[in-house]
């Protein structure tokens, strides 16, 4: 999966975490810039794209991405382990 | 604060708070959205009585900041992410708890440390506090005994010993370390009037008259690290006098190393209440910060759960 489909379906899951269909994220976007996306939300995404891509994270994974753009990283690089 | 409003104590901590974690402001300022000014007003004594206690700490403020920090980032991060996983808390077991937990000492001390400060920061924490002072404390009567099952920290003791009416106040637990660590908290904040800490396992513990001798018992944080926290309450009530408060508060969906009962939300803390055969009075639920109760149900986020109750005159049926 490229890196604009994997995006595009954390945006669809971001949405649905935060009730927000207007969020639209970039790979510059981080949690400051979304309402609502805090450390339990953060916690609540993580757990829905693991079901969403069948992957798991490493507990010391969970906060390392800085921004939307590594998470994306992050995801590809274990859809592709 | 804005300024106008008299929270000088909060200001500082807030301030040293994201001093020490920038990144935290964020959450504070969410946290404190809703408050209003009767909870302002707790929180700022707490802060000052947090201050005053951090100061007293070998790492001082910056210290109890880290430890705070150590809590929300790294003791709570995993259980919240088995939570979210399983719809379970990790452990079920008061010995898994004991385990892991409560026998290792520095590791309790960081996170009691990060708790004492989030009784301040955090918006469900804060305002469970202010119905303690606010709806529990003005209810016991004149001349009234006050018990505290696991008083902890002690900020809660802290506030009943100002009751000048409260003839006696008692603080319960089971572990020496933590009667040592209350006492200890009570002394730095010059706490003089008597406070009767002892060590004491309510399930053992005989009622000293057969229909009970407290007028108020407290049960903050208690019944979810307990694996049948109905029996506890059952326990408990028989230390009330007839018409006695159990002033419970439970946090649901609040997954912590060491909470082993999950409360799914605010209508199972009441029923647990109930099934201890306690009459309800009035229940509240205080969502986590920056989420609304409506908001917190849906998305299962924690929620303190406060319950007054009161210990029927006569014994219920169904007791």
């Amino acid at each position: 999966m490229d890196r604009t489909a994997i995006r595009a379906k954390v945006q669809e899951i971001l949405r649905d975490v935060v009730d927000d269909e207007d969020v639209i994220i970039t790979d510059d976007t981080v949690a400051e810039d979304v309402v609502d996306w805090d450390s339990t939300n953060h916690v609540r995404l993580i757990v829905a794209i693991e079901e969403e891509f069948h992957i798991r994270f490493e507990t010391d994974e969970i906060t390392k991405p800085e921004s939307v753009g590594d998470l994306v990283d992050l995801i590809q690089a274990k859809l592709a382990a | 604060m804005d300024a106008g409003t008299s929270a000088a104590h909060l200001d500082d901590l807030i301030a040293r708070v994201v001093a020490r974690w920038p990144d935290h402001a964020g959450y504070i300022a969410k946290s404190f959205e809703d408050r209003e000014a009767a909870v302002i007003a707790v929180s700022d004594e707490l802060a000052r009585v947090v201050l005053i206690l951090g100061g007293g700490m070998a790492g001082g403020i910056e210290g109890l900041i880290d430890d705070y920090r150590f809590l929300c980032e790294s003791i709570l991060l995993p259980e919240e992410l088995h939570f979210r996983r399983y719809g379970t808390y990790r452990l079920r077991a008061f010995a898994d708890a004991e385990r892991e937990c409560y026998a290792n000492a520095p590791f309790m001390d960081r996170y009691m440390n990060g708790l004492l400060v989030s009784n301040v920061l955090w918006s469900n924490h804060a305002h469970a506090f202010e119905a303690y002072v606010n709806g529990y404390l003005p209810r016991l009567p004149a001349g009234a005994a006050h018990l505290e099952i696991g008083p902890g920290h002690g900020l809660f003791l802290f506030f009943a010993a100002r009751q000048a009416r409260l003839a006696r106040i008692e603080g319960w637990d089971v572990s020496p370390t933590s009667i040592g660590n209350t006492r200890s908290a009570l002394d730095v904040l010059g706490v003089e009037r008597p406070v009767d800490l002892k060590l004491v396992n309510l399930f053992d513990a005989p009622p000293a008259e057969a229909a009970g001798d407290f007028d108020g018992i407290v049960m903050s944080e208690i019944l979810e690290h307990l694996e049948d926290p109905v029996a506890a309450m059952r326990a408990a009530s028989r230390h009330l006098k007839p018409g006695g408060h159990l002033w419970v508060n439970v946090p649901a969906n609040s997954p912590a190393p060491d909470h082993i009962f999950l409360v799914n939300g605010p209508e199972h803390a009441v029923t647990l209440v109930k099934d201890a055969g306690l009459e309800v009075v009035n229940s509240a639920a205080f969502p986590m910060s920056g989420a609304t109760l409506e908001k917190a149900t849906k998305r299962k986020l924690a929620i303190s759960c406060v319950v007054l109750a009161r210990k029927p005159s006569q014994p219920s049926s169904t007791n």
